[in-house]
C-alpha cells in the first residue's frame, strides 16, 4: 500500500530547478536589453548583432524545449518571443520593418521585456531543487 | 519488527497532512496576491506614463498601442507564472506528504 502511495505522490507535476536554465535566462536578458538599445540605429547597420543575439536565444529555447515537464516555461518563452506579439519578438520584428524605433518607446518597451524575463527566471528560481526531491 | 498501530499512524498523518495543506494554501495565496498587486501597480504607473508621453508627442499612437498590448501580454505571462507556481506548490505538498509518512511511520515503530 505504501508503495502505491509513494509512486503516486512522488511523480512530479513540473520540472525541477535547473541552474543552467536559470543562468542562461538571466544572461540572455542582459543581451536582449542591450540589443533593444540598438533599435535607435538603422536595423540594417545592426543586423549582425541581431543575428548573433537570435542564435543565442535559439540555443536557450532548444534547451528549454527538451526539458521534461517544462510546458509552462516554454509557453512563457513563446509569449516573450512571439514575432506577432508586442514583447521582445514583436519589438525586433517591428524594428526590422520600420528600420529604427523611437528612443522613448525603446526605454518603455525595455521595462516590459525586463519584467517579462523576470517571469521566466522567477518561476525557475521557485522550482524544487533536485536535492530536495525525496 | 515492532507492532505497528495503523490506526494511530493514520490519525497522526491526518492531522499533519491537514496542517501541511493549510500552510501550503495560505503561503501560496499570500505570494500570489502580492505578485498580482505588484503587477497591477506597475500597469497603473505605466499607463499614466505612456498617456503623458503620448500627449507630449514623445511616443506615437503606434508606440502607445504596442506598449499597451505588450503590457497585456506581460499580464498573461504573469498568469502563466502563477499557474507554474501552483504546480510547484502541488509538488512541494506531495513531497511534504512523503516526508510526513516516512517520519510518522518511523517515529511510531
Amino acid at each position: 500500500m505504501l508503495f502505491v502511495i509513494f509512486s503516486t505522490v512522488s511523480c512530479a507535476t513540473i520540472s525541477s530547478f535547473d541552474q543552467q536554465a536559470y543562468t542562461q535566462t538571466t544572461s540572455i536578458k542582459v543581451d536582449a536589453l542591450n540589443l533593444m538599445d540598438l533599435a535607435k540605429y538603422d536595423y540594417a547597420t545592426q543586423e549582425n548583432n541581431v543575428k548573433e543575439y537570435l542564435t543565442k536565444q535559439q540555443k536557450i529555447y532548444e534547451y528549454e524545449k527538451n526539458r521534461p515537464k517544462n510546458e509552462i516555461t516554454l509557453k512563457l518563452w513563446d509569449k516573450l518571443l512571439d514575432k506577432d506579439g508586442h514583447l521582445l519578438g514583436g519589438f525586433i520584428n517591428r524594428w526590422g520593418k520600420e528600420s529604427k524605433l523611437n528612443e522613448t518607446y525603446i526605454v518603455e518597451a525595455k521595462k516590459l521585456v525586463d519584467k517579462a524575463f523576470d517571469q521566466i527566471s522567477g518561476l525557475e528560481s521557485k522550482k524544487i531543487k533536485p536535492s530536495d526531491i525525496p | 519488527m515492532a507492532n505497528l498501530d495503523f490506526q494511530n499512524v493514520l490519525e497522526t498523518l491526518k492531522t499533519e497532512v491537514t496542517n501541511l495543506a493549510l500552510s501550503t494554501v495560505n503561503n501560496y495565496k499570500s505570494e500570489a496576491t502580492a505578485d498580482a498587486l505588484s503587477m497591477l501597480n506597475m500597469m497603473k504607473e505605466n499607463l499614466s506614463t505612456w498617456t503623458l508621453e503620448l500627449a507630449e508627442g514623445k511616443i506615437s499612437a503606434k508606440d502607445f498601442e504596442y506598449l499597451v498590448l505588450g503590457q497585456k501580454e506581460l499580464i498573461e505571462m504573469n498568469a502563466l507564472k502563477q499557474a507554474g507556481l501552483a504546480m510547484i506548490r502541488i509538488d512541494e505538498f506531495k513531497n511534504g506528504i512523503l516526508n510526513l509518512i516516512v517520519k510518522t511511520v518511523i517515529g511510531l515503530i
